[in-house]
C-alpha cells in the first residue's frame, strides 16, 4: 500500500533549544542556503542585521535585504525554544517581507526534504514551477 | 522486475508539505514516513499531519502500469 499525506510544517531547531550553538545545528546551514538562494533571486543581499523605519539597527542571526524592503528582513532562532521568528519593520514593505517569509520556508522545506531522502538513499531531483503563478517546488526521490 | 519505491514532496508557499509515496509494500510507507520526518526533525523542520490518504487498488495498479513493473508481491489490504 502507499499513501498521500499532507503537512503543515514549522521551523524549529531542537538541538538550539536544548543549549547547543546555533551554527552546529544541522538546520543552520540549510536556512543559509534558503536565504541566500532568495537574495539571488530578488538580487538582494545578506546580512547580519535590519533596521527599522527611523534607522535604528537590530541585530539578528540572519538578515536579507533587497530592492523594496530597505530594512532588511530579519531571522532569529530562539535560543529557548528553538523556533525561528522573522522581523521587519511593518511601516515599510510588509506585502514583500511576507513573500520573503514564504520563500525562505520553502526554500528551506525543499532543501530539508531534498537532503533527508539522499541520507535514506533515493536518487533526488528537485524541479520548480510556477503553475497558476504559486510558486512550487517538486522533489523527487527514487531508489 | 522490482517495482521503484518513489516518494514525491511538492512544496508549497511557507513550507506546505504534500508527501505521496507509491511502490511500497504493506504498510512500509508509513514506516518510510516515520524515517523521513524524523529526519526532518532533526534538520529543524517539525511537521504536523493535516490529511492522511491510503491508495486505493485502483491507483496503486495504475502506478505498476505506469512503471512497466511485472512481479509485485500481491499485499492483503
Amino acid at each position: 500500500m502507499s499513501e498521500i499525506a499532507s503537512f503543515e510544517t514549522e521551523v524549529v531547531f531542537r538541538r538550539v533549544a536544548a543549549g547547543g550553538a546555533l551554527e552546529e545545528d544541522p538546520g543552520w546551514a540549510l536556512l543559509r542556503d534558503a536565504v541566500a538562494a532568495v537574495a539571488r533571486e530578488r538580487r538582494g543581499q545578506v546580512t547580519g542585521a535590519v533596521r527599522d523605519y527611523f534607522g535604528r539597527v537590530h541585530a539578528c542571526d540572519l538578515a536579507l535585504t533587497v530592492p523594496g524592503l530597505p530594512g532588511g528582513l530579519g531571522l532569529e532562532v530562539s535560543r529557548e525554544d528553538g523556533r525561528l521568528r522573522f522581523l521587519y519593520d511593518p511601516y515599510e514593505g510588509a506585502d514583500l517581507a511576507e513573500e520573503l517569509q514564504a520563500e525562505i520556508l520553502q526554500n528551506f522545506s525543499a532543501l530539508a526534504v531534498g537532503r533527508a531522502l539522499a541520507e535514506l538513499h533515493y536518487e533526488v531531483e528537485l524541479e520548480e514551477g510556477r503553475p497558476g503563478g504559486r510558486r512550487v517546488i517538486v522533489v523527487r526521490g527514487t531508489r | 522486475m522490482e517495482m521503484a519505491e518513489r516518494v514525491r514532496v511538492t512544496v508549497g508557499p511557507r513550507g506546505l508539505l504534500e508527501v505521496e509515496f507509491s511502490g511500497f509494500c504493506g504498510e512500509d510507507c508509513l514506516e518510510e514516513e516515520r524515517q523521513l520526518r524524523a529526519r526532518l526533525e532533526q534538520m529543524g523542520l517539525s511537521m504536523r499531519v493535516t490529511r492522511r490518504t491510503m491508495k486505493d487498488e485502483e491507483q496503486i495498479a495504475a502506478e505498476t502500469d505506469r512503471s512497466g513493473s511485472h512481479g509485485r508481491v500481491p499485499v492483503d489490504y
